[in-house]
């Protein structure tokens, strides 16, 4: 079972310091990675997701818990095992963390060179990433005459160079401008689709997280706050931490407009229209037949994993408001009643 | 006088006898410095490498060596050259067979120079951005690996600037050695400039060490420079 699983995370613990100044990063973290998936861990500042990123190649070492690459535990492997495994992990930097005296091709070069690449098969596979990532034409150039944007390019280039198994970007798109932020982000989703890699990505990001992963862990001081696949924990947040990542429409109602709306007769209703919902005409449908009138108090669209997700707070009067709940719930929107 | 010195100078006679004087203390030098500056700068490297990989959360923490190595080097920084030299003397008649001369010079020199290459190394190491180290372990680099693809390239125009400033050091030092037996231009200085009040070799040894420092300072430059694609 657990073979089946790219990553598998149990029972983590990482500490920082000794007696007074001890720092327990991270508590009991118990994450599943699918093969083939993009997954996000999200947190603010200080929430761990760094230190959690960097177990899981073992660039730190943790207290206590199993770090289950492929079935095998890594944190039970000798070093040059463990050298070994890393070849097959990529990971991708905030800053990039190029080597600044090399070339784009010897920096693309490089792991290839770890492992003893024949010269013929690097200069292959070099100009092959090289046009995977866009940047034929800089070949021979050196990183401080590139872009943020083709520095990380370069960055990618250098992670998938070994063909590894699982790619981790650690705030890969913080230092970069919105535009560039999301070419590299479907650079990143293209070779997860085209490579089968598993994709972490670790952000602060709720933009990253919506743009590209499937499923998400958030992280609260240490500890795994809420864990899922993204559409879900955005229709259904258990968290606060998850309602404000997500700035679910849950944050705005103590909205003063809001608040003098609710005083108003009438009942009010939050519904979350996704998938197909999300584009067929039930509101309409539910004031022709039940005889009601449905003013609009918030709302709010977000596309996730190519699917929408429309969430509306209504405020509905009339004869029938009861039948009318009913008709939505019906169709598979997902309604809270607020009053 | 004025006429004296217009006439010496045209005087090939005067030529010949500087060029006496002077070339075997060229040579002499340069033979001097070269040879520490190649040792040391080999073995200090090698001392700084060390002394930055085993400091706390780098590649192979060691406090234990980390202190120790850092106080031989402390020590060795700290004293004065002329003191070093007499000092060294015995270690220079074990290795050479002798303490005077210019091949007894190099131990001295040599020795001094190593602390001042060890800190040197150690210090353009520091400058290193540590997330490119992070990057090279995440890919499965081992410590060589490391040190000679990662740590050295990257450091190594910071490296080249230390090691200018080592050989200029060197020269001023060879000197020094000159004036108590070393040979070489300071020890012509001495004896004929000082001892026997000849002014112009004095001044001429002078240009000539000048003009040695001009050109490794452009060559460090040059090649430091050339290495550097920040």
């Amino acid at each position: 079972m657990e073979k089946e699983k790219a990553v598998v995370i149990k029972n983590l613990y990482k500490s920082y310091g000794e007696g007074a100044n001890k720092i327990e990063a991270l508590k009991n973290i118990n994450i599943e990675i699918n093969k083939g998936e993009i997954y996000g861990i999200i947190g603010l500042s200080g929430a761990g997701k760094s230190s959690l990123v960097r177990c899981i190649n073992l660039l730190e070492t943790p207290d206590s818990g199993s770090v289950i690459i492929k079935g095998k535990d890594i944190t039970k492997i000798s070093m040059s095992e463990l050298r070994k495994e890393r070849k097959n992990i990529g990971m991708i930097f905030q800053h990039f963390n190029l080597l600044m005296n090399s070339t784009v091709y010897d920096n693309i070069a490089f792991p290839l060179r770890l492992v003893r690449t024949p010269k013929e098969d690097i200069e292959k596979r070099v100009t092959e990433l090289l046009e995977i990532v866009g940047l034929s034409d800089k070949r021979n150039v050196y990183p401080a005459q590139l872009s943020g944007g083709q520095k990380q390019r370069v960055g990618i280039a250098r992670a998938i160079a070994t063909n590894p198994d699982i790619i981790m970007c650690d705030e890969a798109t913080s230092a970069l401008d919105p535009e560039t932020t999301k070419s590299i982000l479907e650079l990143i989703k293209e070779i997860n689709r085209r490579l089968k890699v598993t994709v972490i990505v670790i952000t602060h990001e709720m933009e990253v997280i919506k743009a590209i992963c499937d499923r998400v862990t958030m992280l609260e001081e240490g500890r795994v706050v809420e864990s899922g696949g993204i559409t879900d924990i955005y229709i259904e947040p258990k968290t606060e931490t998850a309602k404000k990542f997500f700035k679910a429409i849950d944050t705005k109602l103590d909205n003063k407009v809001y608040k003098k709306a609710l005083e108003e007769p009438g009942r009010v209703i939050k519904a979350v229209f996704k998938g197909e919902s999300s584009t067929d005409p039930y509101i309409s449908n539910m004031i022709k037949r039940f005889d009601v009138e449905a003013a609009i108090l918030l709302g709010n669209i977000q596309s996730m994993e190519n699917m929408l997700v429309g969430t509306l707070v209504l405020r509905i009067n009339g004869k029938d408001t009861e039948g009318a709940i009913n008709y939505l719930r019906e169709n598979d929107i997902l309604v809270e009643v607020l009053k | 006088m004025k006429e004296f010195i217009n006439e010496s100078l045209k005087n090939p006679e005067y030529w010949r006898e500087i060029y006496r004087i002077i070339a075997p203390g060229l040579i002499n030098t340069l033979y001097m410095v070269f040879f520490s500056s190649l040792i040391s700068v080999i073995v200090g490297s090698v001392v700084g490498i060390l002394l930055y990989i085993t400091k706390k959360d780098n590649l192979l923490p060691n406090p234990f060596i980390n202190s120790v190595m850092g106080t031989i080097v402390n020590i060795g920084r700290s004293v004065p050259f002329v003191i070093l030299m007499i000092a060294v003397f015995p270690l220079a008649r074990f290795i050479v067979g002798t303490s005077i001369g210019s091949t007894a010079s190099i131990v001295p020199l040599t020795v001094a120079a190593i602390p001042f290459v060890a800190r040197m190394t150690e210090t353009s190491l520091n400058e290193l951005d540590k997330g490119v180290i992070e990057a090279s372990v995440s890919m499965g680099a081992n410590e060589a690996e490391i040190i000679t693809k990662v740590m050295l390239p990257e450091a190594a125009p910071s490296i080249v600037s230390g090691i200018t400033i080592t050989i200029i050091n060197i020269i001023g030092y060879s000197a020094m050695a000159g004036t108590i037996g070393g040979g070489g231009l300071g020890d012509v200085s001495v004896r004929y400039g000082y001892q026997r009040s000849r002014t112009d070799i004095l001044i001429y040894s002078v240009i000539i060490m000048i003009i040695m420092v001009q050109i490794i300072q452009c060559i460090g430059n040059f090649i430091s420079k050339r290495l550097d694609k920040r």
